[in-house]
């Protein structure tokens, strides 16, 4: 495991996904409070904003900028999330290096471990460095929360993102081409998005880690989402399972 | 105990019959030929005996391991596929090093010491630093050999292992090949038949997936090459021809080619044949500049058993 987990990371940072993953998460981490607090002064000043309109604007709040920082990284984090690991597996089955990979003594499981493993790694990475960046200017320009709680909602979004990788290597393990790996992942992101308008559903799917990890955050008091985290790890899990199972009878 | 053995393989995919009831023992240490027209069932055979993929029927054993994904008989082979694939963001040394030799179960300084070993037996010690990304189709191949040997393998399993390279490429991998005899049973599946005439102890032919001739070289160039003798006379051409037509008739002349003085006769196969054409020849009153029997060539074997 160590060897591919080394060459998955080496390849991570060779091909710059790495520095794309931690850019990304980053400026759209330090982007959330930033433009809660700054938008209504940039609308004030802006020439042919109708007058009245930067008044009528509700006052910045810290929720405001916890809810912007968050929607930015679950909406984004969910792109890169499916657009990082589209080519993982079929690319490597495309290209032959699997075959080549897969004729040594290692087994499929440590070839799919290594890649979910690494991509997780990546996405740690990102979001502690969004987090870090993103609760510093909570703080300097709301109110500095409490670490446990802004950990919490970082936690819950990282297994949230978590999900869309398994499922995104599920589909690259699946499809014959990595864009069609993307768009199986696209679909099932629109597919949650829809059950998450029955009132009955929504709060048992993953979304509502997002909501539960802000009233975390804010420490107000919000029903805990134990469902809404099983079934997220649940999927996450099944989505691995359900690769290597597949993978394990593919041929090469 | 034969290094491979193969009983009843079949593989089909779809319509296709890739493989049919193939039975197939491979001795160790020797150099195994696997011939055949393109889509044979060569690189079917190749994939299964290197876990990639499953057979139909059938079951193949390497050193007495069943293979198949999964299974411990990859720790004892050396697959080197028909075009080998790397990451183009590797460079030659690490990939042999870092990962291939790693994944083999080396330690690191093991893996180092053989992957420079390997470089310098294919000739890549040179580039050892640069990214693959950048090699020609002729250095991956070196390469490919390379990752195929880090292992030192009982049992190298070479697809085409000489095809993209270049006259000096191919006559070094196959010296190196054949340095192996002994050492290691390769299995080398090629359409280069000069090459597997050099260097193959034995060779197996197969058509439409079934195995159609399995003997050693020696013997089944013996046995199905066409004996052919050509003959050069000091004489006008027109006498050398009249000579030649005489011979049509005679029941062992299978076939009569003429060029200038030289006439080339293809006989029936039998010894008898070649006495008889012998006393003929003598008997002409021509002067002979001289009387060979042309070797058979493995050439011959192949087109006369799938031509």
């Amino acid at each position: 495991m160590q060897t591919l987990l080394r060459k998955e990371l080496r390849e991570q940072w060779r091909t710059y996904r790495i520095l794309v993953v931690a850019a990304v998460l980053s400026l759209f981490g330090l982007l959330g409070p930033l433009s809660v607090k700054y938008l209504p002064l940039i609308m004030a000043r802006m020439p042919g904003v109708p007058e009245g309109l930067a008044e009528v604007m509700p006052e910045p709040d810290v929720a405001m900028a916890v809810d912007e920082y968050v929607q930015n990284l679950a909406g984004f984090g969910v792109i890169l999330a499916i657009l990082i690991p589209m080519a993982a597996v079929v690319g490597e089955k495309n290209s032959g290096t699997a075959a080549m990979i897969l004729s040594k003594p290692v087994s499929r499981a440590v070839f799919l471990g290594s890649k979910f493993i690494t991509y997780g790694l990546i996405f740690f990475a990102g979001i502690l460095l969004a987090g870090l960046g993103g609760y510093y200017y909570l703080g300097i320009l709301f109110e500095w929360l409490k670490p446990a709680g802004f950990l919490a909602l970082n936690g819950l979004l990282m297994i949230y993102l978590m999900m869309f990788m398994a499922i995104t290597l599920f589909a690259s393990t699946v499809s014959r081409s990595q864009f069609a790996a993307a768009g199986i992942s696209f679909s099932l992101l629109i597919f949650i998005s829809l059950l998450g308008t029955i009132p009955s559903l929504s709060p048992h799917l993953p979304t509502s880690l997002i909501d539960w990890g802000c009233a975390l955050a804010l420490r107000l008091d919000a029903e805990p989402a134990w469902t809404a985290l099983a079934v997220t790890v649940a999927v996450t899990a099944l989505a691995w399972l359900a690769a290597w199972l597949i993978l394990q009878r593919q041929e090469l | 105990m034969s290094a491979i053995v193969i009983e009843g393989l079949g593989k089909i995919y779809g319509p296709v019959t890739a493989l049919d009831s193939l039975d197939l023992h491979v001795e160790q240490g020797v150099v195994f030929g696997f011939l055949g027209p393109n889509g044979a069932g060569k690189t079917t055979t190749l994939r299964i005996l290197a876990g990639l993929a499953r057979p139909t029927t059938g079951r193949a054993w390497i050193e007495g391991l069943p293979v198949g994904p999964g299974s411990h008989a990859r720790r004892l082979v050396g697959y080197l596929p028909e075009e080998p694939s790397f990451y183009p963001w590797m460079r030659a040394g690490e990939f042999l090093a870092d990962l291939v030799g790693r994944l083999c179960g080396m330690s690191r300084s093991e893996a180092k010491a053989r992957a420079d070993e390997m470089l310098v037996l294919v000739g890549l010690e040179e580039v050892a630093e640069r990214r693959i990304g950048g090699f020609s189709r002729g250095m991956r191949q070196r390469l490919g050999l390379a990752q195929a040997l880090m292992n030192r393998p009982q049992v190298l399993l070479l697809d085409e292992p000489v095809s993209g390279l270049d006259p000096v490429g191919r006559r070094d991998i196959l010296n190196l090949i054949d340095e192996l005899r002994g050492k290691a049973t390769v299995f080398m599946s090629t359409h280069i038949l000069s090459d597997v005439e050099r260097i193959c102890d034995t060779v197996g032919i197969l058509d439409y997936g079934r195995l159609i001739a399995l003997d050693e070289k020696e013997n089944l160039l013996r046995r199905y090459a066409v004996p052919v003798v050509e003959v050069n006379f000091d004489a006008a051409p027109e006498t050398v021809a009249r000579w030649a037509e005489s011979l049509r008739e005679l029941p062992f002349v299978a076939n009569i080619q003429l060029d200038g003085s030289t006439v080339r006769i293809t006989l029936d196969g039998s010894v008898q044949s070649s006495v008889d054409l012998q006393q003929l020849v003598l008997g002409s009153d021509l002067l002979v500049l001289s009387y060979q029997h042309e070797r058979p060539q493995l050439e011959d074997v192949f087109l006369q058993l799938v031509g």
